[in-house]
């Protein structure tokens, strides 16, 4: 009798011990401190957004302290905390270690589409550099059409000031006067190329086998969500599922969680080299 | 296939939500039902390459249950016999009316422009004498499928706008029973014109997806054989729903694998039909109630006694 009370409680011990879910751990910069659970004193927002992945990862919310964005890095590389907010320059050093899984799209802001830059099959460029000081074909003013394709242009060294821009009216329009001889290069969002060279027949098998695509490439984040490499794939997906619909669900967890980004819209997925200047294939 | 696979799923259907962290203890196997009326049969296959990337990010056995009508995959997500389903606005609609809040919208496709909806094509042969809708009155029309958004609802609704009765205004409708066959009616002269799903751009810039399209690239069509009279848009796109008895857990894994997909796997993004540039962006409800206005709209009208 006494031993099967003695097994029953080393079974619960042993079940209690084994359901406790290990911490999820923030780090945050402003001031080193030990992993801690959200002190009393925390916002609103700051508490909504601990409690919301609490529930939704079912494990207890850790907040880490550190001094500075690349101290967060190194703690994150290190396995001492699980997510941080890193930008380019805290990013690269851990690069091997970690890896983005979340930015944030502003309002106003297109997606981290991929951007095409091509010219006519006979050109000699080979990359976006070898483009300087000729003129480039953009599709549009939007957002898509035309930001973000000078954005990913400037980080390759390439600043609006080094070329000749011609804004038509679309990427079909674009690609239209690059084949009249009328531009040099396009630089225009995936889709817009898509949209000509896609095959339509298979008559015509590559609609654009007259042009040469130079570099496809996403803009660089600004800023990501950071996990390491080695966390498991369940918990990544989880973190993005949680951290999309955020906007809708929580307001006043995506307010807290995104109070750095400008006139945030909605978390948006992100490829692991994110914030590295990298290209698509 | 569906009906077979549908059948073999009796007596899954509805769960009491789980509140379990070990939800992999009570969910063996996703099952995610899709249209499979889909015009592209190369489509068709590559779903079995994403079904195992999906399985591989979940970790778990995916199902895909392809139904050839539009209300296979609305029963097997109302009644519950499968966890997730891909489904057009109008479909989610009908969900919507039958089950309500049992199940939700996860996730739409965010084109590069940052447009969410596609649009209805009024379409006709090039060689027909009708260059307006104005032309159409009195002449046969092809529907795609009364549960279509694009190919029925919406339509519909738009010609009501424009104080056209469109169960008076043509001569004679029908449904074709899918955008392919639609198609492929209009072609052969069965209908003067058809209405069909128009995607990747808008009337202006004109469109890159839709069955005409699709038709096309296989070469069972000629693109320049057609053209578009009149359009209606933009709809909302189509949803990944989810049944929200299942553990949170798994629907935000679903959600958050599913929306990684074009940013871990762009190539495999665009090999399953999606647009190159486009993304998937988070919604709820709300992102449908249009949709869901018009269906119940329809579904009184219906009762009264409309056509076809």
């Amino acid at each position: 009798m006494r031993l099967a009370a003695l097994a029953l409680a080393v079974a619960v011990v042993f079940t209690a011990v084994g359901a406790r879910a290990e911490p999820f751990r923030i780090a945050v910069t402003g001031a080193k401190a030990a992993c801690a659970p959200l002190g009393g004193d925390a916002a609103v927002g700051e508490r909504a957004y601990y409690d919301l992945l609490s529930k939704r990862l079912a494990r207890p919310v850790l907040k880490c302290g550190y001094a500075g964005v690349a101290d967060a890095a190194a703690g994150l590389a290190r396995g001492e905390a699980d997510m941080a907010w890193l930008d380019p320059a805290a990013f690269a050093p851990v690069r091997a270690q970690t890896r983005a899984i979340l930015t944030v799209r502003g309002a106003r802001e297109s997606n981290r589409i991929a951007v095409v830059v091509a010219v006519r099959a006979a050109n000699t460029a080979r990359d976006a550099v070898a483009l300087k000081g000729l003129s480039i074909g953009f599709g549009g003013r939007s957002p898509a059409g035309l930001a973000t394709p000078q954005t990913v242009l400037a980080e390759r060294g390439l600043p609006p000031a080094s070329y000749s821009a011609k804004i038509d009216v679309d990427g079909d329009q674009a690609i239209a006067e690059l084949r009249a001889g009328r531009v040099d290069a396009v630089a225009v969002h995936a889709a817009a190329w898509q949209r000509v060279c896609r095959m339509v027949s298979p008559k015509v098998p590559n609609p654009c086998a007259d042009l040469r695509i130079v570099l496809k490439a996403r803009p660089r984040a600004a800023e990501a969500l950071v996990v390491r490499r080695d966390i498991p794939d369940e918990l990544r997906y989880r973190l993005i599922g949680l951290h999309m619909p955020m906007h809708l669900e929580a307001p006043a967890a995506f307010a807290f969680a995104t109070l750095r980004a400008k006139d945030a819209a909605e978390f948006q997925p992100a490829e692991a080299d994110a914030l590295i200047l990298a290209t698509l294939k | 296939m569906l009906v077979a696979g549908l059948l073999a799923l009796a007596g899954c259907g509805e769960r009491a939500p789980s509140a379990s962290a070990d939800w992999r203890g009570e969910i063996k196997e996703v099952k995610m039902a899709i249209s499979g009326n889909n015009d592209d049969p190369q489509l068709v296959r590559r779903r079995e390459v994403y079904r195992e990337h999906l399985s591989k990010a979940l970790g778990m056995p995916v199902r895909l249950y392809e139904s050839s009508d539009y209300n296979g995959v609305i029963q097997a997500i109302s009644s519950g016999q499968v966890d997730f389903a891909n489904i057009a606005g109008g479909g989610y609609a009908n969900v919507d009316a039958q089950v309500g809040d049992k199940v939700a919208p996860l996730l739409t496709p965010r084109q590069a422009e940052g447009e969410t909806g596609y649009y209805s094509a009024l379409v006709v042969r090039a060689a027909s004498p009708m260059k307006s809708l104005a032309d159409m009155k009195g002449h046969s029309l092809g529907y795609v499928d009364y549960n279509s958004t694009s190919g029925y609802l919406y339509p519909r609704a738009a010609l009501r706008k424009q104080g056209i009765d469109p169960d008076t205004f043509f001569g004679k409708t029908s449904f074709a029973g899918g955008h392919t066959q639609a198609v492929m009616a209009l072609a052969n002269g069965q209908f003067d014109a058809a209405i069909l799903q128009a995607s990747g751009g808008t009337p202006e810039t004109g469109f890159t997806r839709g069955p005409l399209r699709t038709l096309a690239r296989e070469g069972l069509v000629d693109i320049d054989d057609f053209r578009i009279v009149w359009t209606a848009g933009p709809i909302p796109s189509e949803a990944l729903v989810a049944r929200t008895d299942r553990p949170q857990a798994l629907i935000d894994l679903v959600r958050g694998a599913m929306a990684a997909l074009p940013y871990d796997e762009p190539a495999l993004w665009t090999e399953i039909g999606q647009l190159d540039g486009s993304a998937y962006t988070a919604v709820d409800r709300r992102h449908y109630q249009e949709i869901i206005d018009l269906r119940r709209e329809e579904l009184a009208q219906r009762r009264g006694g409309g056509r076809p």
